[in-house]
């Protein structure tokens, strides 16, 4: 199975080709808001190095977050796009999952995979040794993060990703953000379902106004 | 040549099928106005996260509907601009992965092109009405809208051949209708419901000053307007009564309409342009569309007022308004950007020069 998977959940934006269990081709970029411009520039080289046309695609993995909201979207319509355009299944990863499963040594610990959620939070997610997500991901402010999360766990996790120094935790080997790559092998495992629904955790910002309501719009 | 139409710049999503000269063969459009209702405005985090919910199964229904295949199409085209930035990205990005993964050419087109384009769709086949007489160009273009309020001299259906020579100050027109209803507790969105109240009011029962009242100007000013009606609730509190109710709201119309109106005729009569379009969804009230036949006829104006579904958002203008550049071969696949901002050249404020916005 070919697998095309694209992952905008952070600032590192990236594209990932997958096959048979292994990394076929991958590219990214780390320009600051700029995975509109450069998504179409990632996939062209990836589809090149592999020497792949679009026609032999299988399936598209897209990373769901938790992330900054537009990058997500960003990521998740080209996904959208591309699974409608070659009626394709499209299968939404969780990128905090995905990060977990980036962590080079395999002890049988329970990870916390984090990434910044900025205004002081971390967004986390812990996952078990198998590969497993424990808990949906959450918010936590960096103050408590590490102690809240090693509670939930049971025990010290792992902590993957660059966020762990946001929280005063030593950060295990593996990568500093969610990567494509582990996206494009877990879209490789996972059903297919028929929407995709980012992970935002954090509600929008918006406030009802109090004013009552006039009887004459009905 | 067949377009696909992508439009998701502020609170609908919506997707069509045009045929080249206008003829629309699909035209899906999911709505917001619900969602965001309670907060009596658009929260843009909220657009965004719906436009990505409704996107696809959109563009699915207006193929369906269209009874085409991406490969019996020509080309994509999408708003880009101007709009909500977050909301315009799901529209573009969608539109971009589908673009690469059928091959077909994606061209990004300027909203305001889109609803100056709308008064040449033909709805016959999708149960609604074909143009009575398409405009002539040049035409002076009226867009009243939520987000805009601006006079165009139209000369071509592109941003190259389209010139702002009036426009608000502050508010949109659709706007103070918004604003003016939420502070009568009318809910959102205003202009519907301030037409069919003003229409049994009577407007010279309370007075409201002309906004921009100076002859020779094509500028707009509506926050004005919506202050003096918030100073009259000051003073004499909500209606309390239906009537007043109805006659306020008919003498804030009457002066919207006459400042859209009246401007709208002085720049085709100092431009000696004789087809004048309406455009937008403040285009869809009933009052401005009967006193501007009415105007029209006494001015020997050729008017063209599209049908409702051509004036609020929608995606068949969008896709119309990607016909030309299609045509001369443009192709934006990998290097499209959105812009909050208009495409369209604007006559500066002092009338000294042109400048891009
Ligand atoms: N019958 C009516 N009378 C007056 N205003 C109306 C009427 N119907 C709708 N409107 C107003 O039109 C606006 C909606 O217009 P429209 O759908 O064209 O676009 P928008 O999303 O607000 O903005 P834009 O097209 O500029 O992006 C709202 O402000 C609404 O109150």
């Amino acid at each position: 199975m070919r697998v095309l998977a694209i992952e905008t959940a952070t600032q590192l934006g990236s594209v990932a080709l997958w096959e048979s269990g292994q990394l076929v081709a991958s590219a990214e970029h780390q320009i600051p808001n700029a995975h509109g411009d450069q998504l179409w520039r990632l996939l062209e080289r990836c589809l090149a190095e592999a020497g792949w046309q679009r026609g032999q695609l299988d399936r598209i993995g897209v990373g769901l977050g938790p992330g900054s909201f537009t990058g997500l979207r960003v990521g998740i319509a080209f996904a959208q796009g591309i699974a409608l355009g070659l009626s394709l299944p499209l299968v939404g990863v969780g990128s905090l999952q995905a990060l977990a499963l980036s962590l080079s040594e395999h002890p049988e610990v329970p990870r916390a995979a984090l990434v910044d959620a900025r205004r002081g939070e971390v967004f986390a997610q812990l996952v078990s040794a198998a590969g497993e997500p424990l808990a949906a991901p959450l918010a936590a402010p960096y103050e408590g993060a590490r102690q809240r999360l090693t509670e939930l766990a049971g025990t010290e996790p792992l902590w993957v990703g660059e966020a762990a120094s946001l929280i005063g935790a030593l950060r295990a080997p593996g990568r500093a953000l969610p990567h494509a790559a582990e996206v494009a092998s877990l879209a490789a495992q996972l059903p297919a379902a028929s929407a995709v629904e980012p992970q935002y955790v954090r509600p929008a910002d918006a406030v009802k106004p109090a004013l009552p309501s006039s009887p004459l719009c009905e | 040549m067949r377009v696909l139409g992508i439009e998701t710049s502020c609170d609908e999503t919506a997707a069509a099928v045009v045929a080249g000269a206008g003829l629309v063969l699909s035209n899906v459009i999911h709505s917001q106005v619900a969602l965001h209702a309670a907060y009596g405005g658009v929260v843009p985090e909220l657009a965004s996260r719906d436009h990505l919910r409704h996107g696809v199964p959109v563009v699915r229904e207006a193929l369906a509907r269209a009874g085409l295949s991406f490969a019996e199409l020509d080309g994509i085209a999408v708003t880009c601009r101007p709009g909500l930035a977050g909301a315009l990205l799901v529209g573009t990005q969608l539109a971009h992965g589908l673009a690469w993964a059928t091959g077909l050419p994606l061209v990004g087109v300027d909203h305001l092109v889109g609803h100056l384009s709308a008064a040449y769709l033909d709805f016959s086949q999708v149960g609604g009405r074909a143009p009575e007489r398409a405009p002539e160009l040049p035409f002076i273009g009226l867009i009243a809208s939520g987000g805009h309020t601006s006079i165009y001299r139209v000369d071509s259906l592109e941003p190259e051949g389209t010139r702002e020579i009036g426009g608000t100050r502050d508010d949109a027109a659709g706007e103070a209708y918004d604003k003016v209803a939420k502070l009568l507790g009318l809910g959102y969105p205003g202009g519907p419901v301030i037409d069919r109240l003003a229409a049994e009011g009577d407007a010279r029962a309370i007075s409201l000053a002309k906004p921009m009242p100076q002859r020779a100007s094509l500028e707009f000013s509506f926050s004005g307007l919506k202050t003096q009606v918030a100073r009259w609730v000051d003073e004499h509190g909500r209606p309390g009564d239906d009537a007043t109710l109805r006659d306020l709201c008919a003498a804030f119309q009457a002066r919207v309409v006459d400042s859209l109106l009246s401007k709208t005729f002085r720049a085709a009569q100092r431009e000696q342009v004789s087809c004048v379009v309406l455009g937008g969804g403040v285009a869809a009230n009933r009052e401005l569309r009967s006193r501007a036949e009415r105007l029209a006829r006494e001015r020997g104006v050729h008017l063209t007022l599209p049908p409702l579904e051509a004036c609020t958002d929608n995606a068949a203008m969008i896709a119309l308004a990607g016909v030309a550049p299609l045509r001369r071969g443009e192709d934006h696949r990998g290097a499209l950007q959105v812009s909050t901002q208009s495409s369209l050249p604007r006559v500066t404020r002092k009338g000294r020069g042109i400048r891009r916005g």
